[in-house]
Order: C-alpha cells, then structure tokens, then sequence
C-alpha cells in the first residue's frame, strides 16, 4: 500500500502544506507592512477597556503583543521561514549525509567502525549548546563586520554541519548492511561498478528509509531552532528595540516573524501575557505532531514491507480459532468405528 | 591478543576524543577567537556595551583547530587544572564546576529512574487492556510525544500556578532560590519525553516477543498471558532496551538544558551557556563531565550482556 493512501499520512502532509503554502499566500494579501494592529480596545461606547498586550478576544482572535500586532497575524506570516528554514536545512543535511554516507560506505569496515565511535560523541553532546557556542558570536557580538544575509547564511551551514556527521554513519552503515546481500555479488560479477551498484540498487532501497530520515530531521531542525530562540539566537537576525533610554531597558526583537525568535522574543512574557507565548509554542507542537504523524505512517509501511515474522495479538487471536466440532448421530458414530469413514 | 586489547581500547577512547573536536569548533571557523573571547568578557562586565569594532573573518582554520585540539587533549589527559573567566578575574574550573555538576547529575540520574519505573508500568498497563482500548492509548501517548518540551515544561509550571490560584495551595516551589532548592518538578519535566519514549519501544519490543515461539509454548503449557508478559517478556525485552539507554541519554540532556534555563537552576548546562562564550573550554569539559561517567557505564554493562549472551560485538550493534 502506497503512503498517499494512509490517512495518517495525509493528516501530517496536508497541515504541513497547508501551513506552509497558506502563509505565503497570506502574506501575498497582507504583507507585513499591513499588519493588523490595535494598541487600545474599546467597548461600544468607546471607552477604553484594554491595554497592549491585548488578552485574546473576537476580533484579535489570538490577542496582541507588546506593540499591538495580532499574534495570529505574526504566526501566519511567520510559518513560511520557519518552515522553509526547516524544510532547506533538513534537505541540505540528508542530501550531504547520504552522498557522504554513500562514499563512506565503500571504505574497508574497520574504519568504518572507527569513525562510528568518533562521531559517537555527537550523540553525547547536546546539539543546542554546541550550535549556540558557534552561533551566538556570529549573531550577536559581531553582528555589524558582516553583512545579515551572509550571517543567515552562516547560520543555515552552521545547523546543517552539526547534523550531517550522525546522519552520514546512519546510511553508511545501512548502505554496508545491504551491500552483503547475495545479490550484489551477482551485480558484480555481471559487471556492474561502484557507482552503478550504488545508484541502481543501493539508492532505490534506501528511498523509503530516506523519507523517514527527512521528517526525523525536520522534526530535530525545528526543535534545535526553538531550543536557539530561547537562547535568543534568531536565525532570521536580531534587532534590539530601547523601550527607556535612561534605564537602558532593552528588548530583543527579531528581524522577520519567525517562530523561534518569536519565543525567544517573548519569553519574558511566560508569567504574565500567556498568550503571546503559547500561540508561536502551540505552532511549533502543531506541524511537528504533523511531522511525527508522517513519520509513523512511513514506518508502519515499511515495516510491513520489511518483516515477515511481526503478527499483532489481535490478528492472531482470531486465526487461531477452534475447529468446528462435527455433529455426530449414534449411527454415523458406530459406522465411523467400524469402517473409518462417515461417507 | 594484544591487538584485540588496543583495538578495544581505541574503539573505547574515541568517543572521548570526538567530544574534544566538537568542544573546539569555534576555533575551526573564526579566525580570532580569542577577540571574541576578550570582547565577550567586557560586554560581560559592563565595561563596553556593544561590539561594533571587533573584525572578524569566517572561514575554515584547520591549523588553529588542530593546535587547540591538541592543547586541550594535554591539559586534559595529564590532569591538570583547567582555567576559565568569570566575573573579571581568571579562575581553575576543577573545584568551581562540581556543585553545577553534582546537580545535574542528581536531576538526570534521577529522572532516568523514574521515567524507567514509569515507563514499565505504564507499558505492561497499556499492554494488558483491551485491543481497542489499547489502539486509542498507543495514539494518546504518540501525540503526546510530539510536543516540543518547552511547551511540556511552560504547561506544567502553569498549571502548578492555576492550582494555587485557585486553591492557594503551592504544590511544589516552581522555580529554583538558595533558599528553597527545587528538585521534584525539574526531574518531573526531564522524566516525560524519555518516559514516553521508553513506552514506545518496550511497546514495540513487546509486541515483538507476542510473536516468539516461547510465548506461544508458554499459553500451550497453560499459563497465563500476564504472567507471561510481566515475568518472561518483560525480562527479554528490557534487555533490548537496553540498547536505547544512548537515545535516552539525549533526549534527557536536551530537555535538561531547557529545563535548567526555564526554572533557573544552576546546572552544568546554565554553567556551559554561562561561561562557554568566554572560554570555549568550559563547554568541552562540561561535556566531558556529563558524558565519561554515563559512557563508562554504558560500555561495561554492554560487555557483560554479551558476554553472558555469548554474543560479539557485532550482532550487539
């Protein structure tokens, strides 16, 4: 059975497209110039009975921040870089894994083995920490000596190297594991090279599993990137807004309306104004549940591809039912005994 | 013989050194670390506000990432006392970071337990309901899974601070203070997602044994399913899961630094965030910390199971 036919699948393709497309089509009827803004509400009779940040009501229907702009507004705008970011980092990952991993898995076995331990400690040490430590100079302290595309850029390799190490050993050994099939053999004795076992045969096993690897990194890209925005690291670029110029009190802002500076902006917010931080937190639970969802279709899938021996309690329970018991008369019983048959 | 002792001793040491080239990337892709390390400082201690002048190049810088490497390697490997900055003097690390660590290391230990104890409970409960029951648990608990863990750790602090509004009883202290140290709801929140994760793979592993030829024998000799599952199944599968412990070793390390920032507690994660940027050495050993005790462990209970499995190493992998 195909994937596009699991319902499960579809749940998760269809909110992360919709998520994704929709946003730039909002955006394409109400750019971020034309935000909706509203500073003060009032009631019927004009009087003012709310202040920024508005708590949610009918017509802010997820409230507003600090400046008034609608949250809803700032998450529908914002999904398409955090989801195009996500969705480029997570690509520009597998694409360099799998051809490294693919190169690797033609070097002799004890190196293999090596460098598996080596990279090992990418496992042990927490991505968030290390990806910060690079970042936060580039994007923070020396943020005037170069120019802002160069540092988003910067950023996107950066989150695409910390990843590709785990990922390259995942399919080399998968490659290698698949490479001892009898069959390839046969490949090589009929003449095939390196290269054509591995674009002809390697390649078409691994696509499914490729599918599932690029959820799984779509999902780690966008909780790295959120773990980052708290850590006040915005992708996007940061801006500092004065609010007291005497106090020196300041507030980081960030650049685009993208999810995780957006929590990263406003997680001062956390014990008074719930809402502005839920809404950007709610969005990032939403398309990775999405995400995930995907990921257990394509796995159901190829696992019942893969296995022969896996059969669900349920499944069994109704196979192994009691064989009808025949109905005999005294007659056709005798009649077994003397001859053997009941015919 | 010998060969085989230094093949394992290497395959035991790398790792280690891995951790050491990931600690020195900065150095790999900024030509005058050492700049950002001065300037960080003095933003640090207020004596500039920002850092409009400071030049810098990226690149890739191999030399001054191997020659840091191998500076690091030979404080480290011969013991001796590592320096970092902070608050505007130059300190040694070694007795300094140990109640940071000691900390943590109380949090993770202790969420790793709890989250194993609820996991098994909460697996072998969802395995002994009924099939369609069962199916609509499975999901609750996949779903629950996907929640990023900010939005885990913010929920149940709020809903710490709903109770006492409404009943103003304060269940448990929500964020760290010297006077009221906080221990239950960090190693509650660390406990969820691993716990979760646990559930699913002994699910898995479970149903994976339900197919096994000894169940099937074990119901023939008449006894009873669950007796089945809690003793024999349960048994063969923990040691499955075993294999997993890494997988839960990260996710646990990953939440904690959240963790530790949201409920302010002074953790080695806070101790890395804190001082990494001004000494990039900080965060290696740290690592380190966290990561030569747990992998010790790991390895050595790993060589018993095969051994008494009577695997290699191999088929283990």
């Amino acid at each position: 059975m195909s994937v596009w036919k699991s319902p499960l699948f579809l749940t998760g393709f269809l909110i992360i497209i919709t998520l994704f497309f929709g946003s730039i089509i909002y955006s394409y009827y109400v750019p971020d110039k034309e935000k909706p803004v509203m500073q003060i509400r009032y009631d019927e009779n004009n009087t003012p009975i709310d202040s920024v940040p508005i708590a949610p009501f009918e017509e802010m229907p997820l409230g507003t921040d600090r400046f008034g702009v609608s949250m809803l507004h700032k998450v529908l705008d914002g999904a398409k870089y955090t989801l195009g970011f996500a969705f480029l980092i997570a690509f520009a990952r597998l694409l360099i894994g799998t051809l490294l991993g693919l190169l690797f898995s033609q070097l002799p076995k004890s190196i293999l083995r090596l460098l598996n331990k080596l990279f090992e400690a990418f496992y042990y040490a927490p991505a968030t920490i290390i990806a910060y430590l690079i970042l936060f100079p580039v994007l923070q302290i020396f943020t005037w000596s170069l120019p802002r595309d160069e540092q988003t850029i910067f950023a996107i390799t950066i989150l695409v190297v910390i990843a590709v190490p785990p990922l390259m050993i995942t399919v080399a050994s998968e490659t290698k594991k698949f490479l001892e099939n009898e069959f390839i053999s046969s490949v090589k004795v009929l003449g095939g090279g390196r290269f054509h076992t591995l674009f002809k045969h390697v390649l078409p096993f691994l696509r499914p599993r490729l599918g599932i690897l690029y959820s799984q990194q779509l999902i780690s890209t966008l909780l790295l990137v959120a773990h980052l925005g708290v850590l006040k690291v915005f992708i996007g670029g940061m801006d500092i807004i004065t609010l007291e110029p005497l106090s020196n009190n300041t507030l980081p802002v960030s650049m685009i309306n993208e999810w995780s500076s957006m929590i990263g902006a406003y997680i001062y917010e956390i014990r008074g104004n719930l809402w502005v931080i839920y809404t950007p937190l709610a969005a990032f639970a939403v398309s990775i549940l999405a995400l995930n969802f995907m990921v257990e279709a394509m796995k159901q899938q190829y696992l019942a591809q893969g296995s022969y021996t896996k059969t669900r309690r349920l499944s069994r329970r109704k196979k192994i039912q009691p064989v009808p018991a025949k109905k005999l008369t005294e007659e056709q019983f005798e009649k077994i005994m003397k001859t053997g048959t009941d015919g | 013989m010998v060969v085989s002792v230094l093949r394992h001793g290497l395959s035991f040491l790398l790792p280690i050194i891995g951790v050491f080239f990931i600690g020195a990337l900065p150095y790999l892709f900024f030509s005058n670390v050492q700049g950002i390390e001065a300037v960080a400082r003095l933003l640090q201690s207020g004596a500039i506000k920002n850092a409009l002048f400071l030049n810098q190049d990226l690149g890739l810088f191999f030399d001054a990432y191997l020659n840091k490497i191998g500076i690091l390697m030979g404080k480290i490997f011969t013991f001796s006392n590592v320096e970092y900055y902070e608050s505007q003097q130059v300190k040694y690390l070694f007795p300094t970071i140990l109640p940071y660590f000691y900390f943590s290391l109380k949090l993770i230990v202790s969420a790793f337990f709890l989250s194993v104890g609820a996991a098994i409970f909460f697996a072998l409960l969802i395995k002994s309901l009924p099939d369609r029951i069962q199916k609509t648990v499975r999901f609750f608990f996949f779903s629950l899974e996907s929640l990023p863990d900010i939005f885990l750790i913010t929920m149940i602090q709020y809903m710490i601070i709903l109770v006492y509004r409404n009943t103003g009883e304060l269940l448990m202290p929500i964020v760290h203070s010297k006077q009221e140290p906080i221990f239950l709801l960090p190693v509650l929140c660390l406990a969820i997602l691993p716990t979760l994760f646990i559930v699913r793979t002994l699910l898995f592993l479970l149903d994976d044994e339900d197919s096994k030829v000894y169940v099937e024998f074990a119901r023939a000799k008449g006894i009873k399913y669950s007796f089945i599952l809690y003793v024999h199944m349960l048994r063969n599968s923990l040691i499955s899961l075993f294999y997993h412990t890494k997988t839960i070793y990260w996710l646990m390390i990953s939440t904690l630094f959240i963790v530790e920032y949201i409920m302010a507690i002074p953790g080695i994660t806070q101790f890395m965030l804190n001082n990494g940027p001004t000494t990039p050495d900080v965060v290696t050993v740290s690592v380190l910390l966290m990561f030569v005790p747990f992998y010790i462990i790991f390895t050595v209970i790993s060589y018993t199971i095969n051994f008494r499995l009577g695997r290699n190493e191999e088929e283990a992998a």
